[in-house]
């Protein structure tokens, strides 16, 4: 690495700085574990964990049935499933989140309140976005799954793993709606 | 060394990455994630990412997001640059308008799944050369990009062994319980050889921890690439073999990033031989 820097100073002077640059803003923000594209952190699965006697789980129940998510193709599947997970935390907390409340503290004073509240509004999702999230969902969810949706709810619910006459499986418990919506 | 490229092999190593990049817009489009097809997403997650701050702040992803002709004249620029920086490699304005539409796209797509996925940005690293306008600038980038790829694997390998998790009896359990439980909780699962195989793994803990330090060792050995060049050739099987083993242990493939691993052919040592010099050969 040392001697790759060596040879892109003796090759251009300005890439140099560039690579320095990247180098040391990545190890930054590494430091602080804050990432800023493209200085990705690296981190995934690293968190210690330990198997647990429930997993919490949203679900989407669409015409009264739920639906069979790990039957959709991974990427699909996850436009549907992170989003909804993403709307349960936020009707949690009344659509409060982490990044309005760090631009909130850090830009109060610095600019006008309404330069702050608008810039919110771009960049994250904000109460408005509350009843505009299930109609969304269904028009994607008629796109990819192939069905007319005419109720929708979404919800969590835990899923417990079981271990019969020596047969490992699982199963869904607890179902707590969070949200319908019938078209 | 930094291996020199001439116009003829940057030329084929554009169509070739441009290419994957249009394969990998291809799947996109089928699993129905491109934006026009996202029917105008509702919630958007930045964290504290400041690119994505400015890139929402300018007001272009609402344009193509919330507009079913945005997405559609987006969706035809993207594919357009690309196929373009395909057809004419020499160009340089295509090969930078194609970087440009896709770091965008996937920005949008990112805020839009609510979850900063590094399965296809990370292609960044790789594109970057080829917005570059002289030779001996993208041999340099290329080659940065090599390193960029060897952080990748080393620092994930580095991140498990300072927070304890590669040891953490258990973690790969966790691990397949996470990816598992869901379709084991279906009515329907009808578990392939493959599931049968993790399923019965989880009655043999030593084993699952064992494959976890095989794992994290595999991502280890990239560090190796920062001190010599002699092993490139055999990071790129142990990287390829990885993700083959976390498709099957964890569902998580990583198959859009595969490419990266063109930086790690040796094309300097095949310069020596004739027979398949790369700069003679185009």
């Amino acid at each position: 690495m040392k001697l790759f820097l060596v040879e892109v100073w003796k090759k251009s002077k300005v890439t140099f700085v560039l690579f320095s640059s990247i180098i040391l803003l990545t190890f930054y923000c590494t430091f602080v574990q804050f990432e800023i594209t493209p200085f990705f952190l690296w981190a995934h699965y690293s968190e210690q964990q330990s198997p647990q006697e429930s997993y919490e789980r949203i679900y989407v129940r669409v015409n009264g049935e739920l639906l069979d998510l790990p039957s959709i193709a991974r990427s699909t599947r996850e436009m549907i499933q992170i989003p909804t997970e993403e709307f349960c935390k936020l009707k949690e907390s009344n659509f409060e989140n982490i990044t309005s409340s760090i631009i909130r503290i850090k830009w109060k004073g610095k600019f006008s309140d309404e330069f702050v509240e608008g810039f919110i509004t771009q960049v994250t999702s904000t109460k408005e976005d509350e009843n505009k999230f299930l109609p969304w969902l269904s028009r994607y969810v008629e796109r990819t799954c192939d069905v007319k949706v005419e109720t929708i709810e979404v919800g969590i619910l835990d899923i417990v793993p079981t271990y019969k006459n020596g047969k490992r499986s699982a199963k869904k418990m607890n179902l707590e709606p969070i949200a319908s919506l019938e078209r | 060394m930094i291996f020199e490229f001439n116009n003829k092999s940057r030329a084929i190593l554009t169509r070739v990455v441009f290419s994957w990049i249009l394969a990998v817009l291809l799947y996109q489009w089928s699993a129905g994630l491109l934006i026009s097809q996202l029917e105008s997403p509702v919630l958007i997650r930045t964290d504290i990412d400041l690119t994505y701050w400015l890139i929402h702040w300018t007001g272009l992803v609402e344009l193509i997001s919330q507009n079913y002709w945005g997405g559609i004249v987006f969706n035809i620029l993207l594919f357009g640059f690309t196929i373009s920086a395909i057809v004419w490699p020499k160009k340089l304005v295509f090969t930078i308008l194609s970087t440009l539409t896709f770091i965008l796209y996937l920005i949008s797509l990112n805020s839009f799944m609510s979850w900063h996925y590094h399965n296809i940005i990370t292609l960044l690293f790789l594109l970057l050369p080829f917005c570059t306008s002289t030779i001996k600038q993208f041999s340099i980038w290329f080659a940065g990009a090599r390193y960029a790829l060897l952080y990748v694997y080393a620092s994930a390998a580095i991140w498990k062994l300072a927070r304890g998790s590669v040891f953490n009896p258990g973690q790969m359990r966790w691990l397949i319980d996470h990816n598992y439980l869901d379709r084991m909780a279906e009515k329907t699962f009808d578990p392939s050889f493959f599931e049968q195989i993790m399923i019965s793994l989880m009655d043999h803990p030593a084993l699952m921890d064992g494959l976890l330090i095989m794992g994290v060792t595999m991502e280890a050995v990239f560090i190796v690439g920062f001190f010599t060049r002699k092993f490139d050739v055999a990071l790129i099987v142990i990287g390829i073999t990885f993700h083959v083993f976390t498709t099957i242990l964890v569902d998580v493939s990583f198959i859009q990033l595969w490419i990266i691993f063109i930086t790690l052919i040796p094309f300097q040592k095949w310069t020596g031989i004739n027979r398949f010099a790369i700069n003679r050969m185009f």
